[in-house]
């Protein structure tokens, strides 16, 4: 029998180590560095947030048009453009440090040994995690070079663990076709959870140019449109996965959020939905509480995983 | 040079999420509407002329991504405590075909003002204006401030387009005081050619006034076209750039649009205004 809580309940969880007062994080590259929501979103309120994808050095992007909309979502050729990560410490991680929110910064690399600079050179600093990004679509001999190969993903992760004390989370593409082989891959290279999905590589076309919609030819699909995969995913990957799972793909409301937790997420992450509403991660952590009293649940935790079906 | 600015304004809108009201949505001419809102807080008290506000085309999933309209006019809270915001846009996609359904009392969501609007230097004494088609949207409004808040400022605006319907609000701003020249490329109003046409022509005869400033809005093809004819002339200049872009903020680097010395910028935050020169031009594609 279901009894109503009346006392407040808990939403934290714990990642891999890392503790979140509520299991909502900003998906990176939806965020920016913070910075651009400050005067928009409560960022104290916020589980944690994971910032643009960080690489060694500044990158410049992808030449435009870099973006285009679909149908319930959007196509991104960005081309990881981001500030290099000395920049990133010494002019954007201080803004971040200002909250009590933990900031788990997005990494990426061009080959193995600049994932192991980058996690050397992030260890000393006071950030809450790395979220390794083996899956980015839109780079040549980008991430998800490393993200498609098991062997490779061992590498990268393992590379980076042996590098940081912090929490790793490995970040996982769709774009496989069996996603328990790099979950797999990545919990022998010693990552404490995985994320996962990056975006489905996609592709729109100017029939009347026929021409590309986008500069880089193809680009990442987010945004509702590919919820329904995602949480495939997301609940395949709990099945066999040993560490925690942090679930995202077209996560708008905090139904979508539930449905992750229930098919095994211990924490989501809210991404393209930040571009049509910034308060759009606050909102879900406001509905996963309605949501717990109502159904008188204590605590999120006791939520993951609970699937019912024969 | 020094720059008139109002970005610093304690007068200055803040920038958040609205749900506005339709109070007016008509067509104006051809496939171009104004639409016309009731925004509810009374705050806001002014507006830079050339900022954005992000507006979503649907309450729900599909489209997905709120568009980039700029300010046409914005008139602060009266008697009732509501300001008023309007835009002008061109149904050309899915988007801004279901915006030409809304009728008065729809509820709109969007978010703004945004970006970096125009500035105009203290000592400017003679402003040129080149709007091409739905360009006029953003100099309108600076037409109206130039008008309304400096003394002995000329303001002269040639509004263009492939033909007569798509030369709008002539007679609002002649009301307003501007002077008002047409061009159209099939000739049906005003000179038959482009608003550069005029501008060249123009530009001939004040070669040896000083202090002008120029402002354009328009087709990237034509704002490249108006970069070569400023450079000619020696004239300061800033243009209102169009791009796609999904948030507005600086967040999803979507805009980004290459400049001379400073690779690339966004559209959104950097701009939508910007020096002529610091556009590499060279590298623009069209929408």
């Amino acid at each position: 029998m279901i009894t109503k809580t009346r006392t407040q309940p808990d939403l934290s969880v714990n990642i891999g180590g890392i503790t979140l007062k509520n299991p909502v994080m900003t998906a990176s590259g939806t965020f920016g560095y913070g910075e651009e929501y400050a005067s928009l979103v409560d960022i104290d309120r916020l589980g944690a947030v994971v910032p643009k994808g960080i690489s060694l050095i500044p990158i410049e992007g992808n030449p435009p048009p870099r973006i285009v909309e679909t149908a319930a979502g959007m196509l991104n050729a960005i081309g990881l453009q981001n500030v290099g990560v000395d920049v990133f410490v010494r002019e954007k991680l201080p803004f971040l440090k200002q909250f009590e929110t933990p900031v788990i910064v997005n990494i990426f690399g061009h080959s193995i040994d600049e994932y192991r600079r980058l996690a050397r050179r992030l260890d000393s600093e006071d950030v809450a995690g790395l979220e390794v990004n083996i899956s980015c679509p839109n780079v040549q001999k980008g991430g998800c070079f490393f993200g498609h190969d098991p062997s490779l993903a061992f590498d990268v992760i393992h590379a980076v663990r042996r590098e940081t004390s912090h929490p790793v989370i490995a970040k996982l593409s769709p774009n496989v076709t069996d996603i328990s082989v790099i979950i797999r891959s990545v919990q022998d290279g010693g990552a404490d959870a995985i994320s996962l999905i990056n975006t489905l590589v996609g592709m729109a076309i100017d029939v009347d140019r026929r021409q590309p919609k986008l500069g880089n030819i193809t680009g990442g699909l987010s945004g509702p449109a590919i919820k329904p995969v995602a949480l495939r995913m997301v609940w395949q990957a709990a099945q066999v996965a040993r560490v925690p799972v942090i679930g995202l793909g077209g996560i708008v409301t905090a139904t979508d959020a539930l449905e992750f937790i229930i098919a095994g997420a211990s924490a989501v992450e809210v991404g393209t939905a930040h571009f049509i509403r910034p308060r759009a991660a606050l909102d879900v952590i406001d509905g996963i509480d309605v949501y717990l009293r109502s159904h008188g649940i204590d605590r999120i935790t006791d939520l993951v995983g609970t699937l019912r079906h024969e | 040079m020094k720059r008139r600015q109002w970005i610093n304004s304690p007068q200055e809108a803040p920038t958040r999420q609205w749900t506005a009201r339709v109070v007016d949505n008509s067509r104006v001419s051809g496939r171009a509407y104004r639409l016309d809102l009731a925004l509810p807080a009374s705050d806001p008290v002014q507006i830079q002329p050339g900022r954005f506000f992000m507006i979503r085309t649907s309450p729900g999933l599909d489209p997905f991504l709120g568009r980039p309209f700029s300010v046409f006019r914005f008139a602060p809270p009266g008697d009732q405590g509501e300001s008023r915001l309007s835009v002008l846009y061109r149904a050309v996609g899915r988007g801004t075909e279901l915006m030409t359904t809304w009728n008065k009392d729809q509820p709109v969501h969007m978010m703004g003002p945004l970006g970096q609007g125009f500035t105009v230097p203290e000592r400017a004494r003679h402003v040129l204006m080149m709007a091409g088609g739905i360009g006029i949207a953003p100099l309108f409004g600076l037409a109206e401030w130039v008008l309304r808040e400096t003394e002995g400022v000329h303001v002269q605006i040639c509004v263009g387009g492939r033909s007569t319907e798509d030369v709008l609000m002539t007679r609002e701003l002649s009301a307003l005081g501007a002077q008002v020249e047409v061009t159209t490329e099939d000739g049906s109003m005003g000179m038959k050619g482009r608003v550069t046409d005029w501008f060249s022509e123009r530009v001939s005869h004040l070669a040896q006034e000083e202090e002008i400033m120029v402002y354009a809005c328009g087709p990237l093809a034509m704002l490249a076209a108006v970069n070569t004819l400023t450079h000619r002339a020696g004239l300061p200049c800033q243009v209102s750039i169009e791009a796609r872009m999904a948030c507005g903020v600086g967040s999803c680097l979507g805009c980004a649009v290459k400049t001379r010395e400073k690779g690339y910028q966004l559209v959104c935050t950097t701009g939508p205004v910007f020096d002529v020169m610091d556009i590499d031009w060279e590298d623009m594609k069209p929408l």
